[in-house]
């Protein structure tokens, strides 16, 4: 499943937490049409209750930024 | 007289249904001590690929509500999980997990999910720029959702992975297809 995770063209980003043999498929796989990926390595510690996990980075991961311009006063 | 117990089928959440894999098959799922405990959809990947058209047809809807609906589903979601907190734990505790630690798990990805549904109006006001200018125009950057996401959780702690890798995602407007704990 994890290879056609990596190479679906729909997928616009990709947040996983997985093995070194999965982070390597879906690098891969990503490289072609996959934007962003935020690959965790499953084998590293973490504190999942820590509030150091939750984050507006997080919410900007999965972001794209626009730049535009408007007339003043119209 | 003795009464045969119901028992749930899990199921794949898809578009707002809970569908079986186009596959037909199923899989047993063994709690910790190995014991038969459901017979679960075996998924294909022709099932990852519906499910990212389902993602795809909601997507526009969703990112075209307001922050702060969103924000109030988010919110709705923890308020549902809340209520259902001893169903969740009981689910968690099958894996293993202690009652006490079960519980303490689902309370913090109600938690989460709370922390990022109050950021559904706020992350714009942070991330997003009026830029200076030399000129009588304004310039502008804002965020835009990018669509489909694919989430791979991880297998433990299975629900607040989860929680934890899906919110920040749908927070801003966009959808996702997420691979969860596969044990």
């Amino acid at each position: 499943m994890i290879p056609t995770f990596a190479t679906h063209t729909h997928l616009r980003a990709i947040s996983a937490v997985v093995n070194a043999a999965e982070r390597k498929a879906l690098a891969l796989g990503a490289a072609e049409s996959v934007k962003r990926t935020i690959l965790l390595k499953v084998e590293e510690k973490r504190d999942w209750f820590s509030s150091a996990l939750q984050s507006v980075d997080a919410i900007r991961n999965t972001l794209e930024f626009k730049t535009t311009w408007h007339p003043v006063g119209a | 007289m003795a009464r045969l117990p119901i028992t749930k089928t899990p199921k794949v959440y898809v578009g707002g249904a809970f569908i079986r894999s186009e596959s037909a098959r199923v899989f047993p799922l063994r709690d910790a001590a190995g014991d038969f405990f459901a017979n679960i959809p075996q998924c294909t990947r022709k099932d990852l690929r519906n499910a990212v058209e389902a993602a795809a047809k909601a997507g526009p809807g969703w990112a075209k509500r307001t922050a702060y609906n969103r924000g109030q589903i988010l919110y709705r979601l923890a308020e549902m999980i809340e209520a259902r907190a001893g169903e969740m734990a009981a689910a968690i505790a099958l894996g293993g997990a202690t009652p006490a630690a079960a519980a303490r798990e689902v309370a913090a990805a109600v938690d989460r999910l709370i922390y990022y549904a109050g950021w559904t109006d706020k992350y714009e006001q942070v991330l997003g720029n009026v830029n200076p200018v030399a000129a009588p125009y304004f310039n502008f950057t804002v965020t835009e959702p990018m669509g489909v996401v694919g989430v791979i959780a991880p297998d433990a702690p299975a629900l607040l992975g989860l929680v934890s890798l899906f919110a920040p995602v749908i927070v801003s407007g966009n959808t996702v297809v997420a691979n969860i704990a596969r044990k």
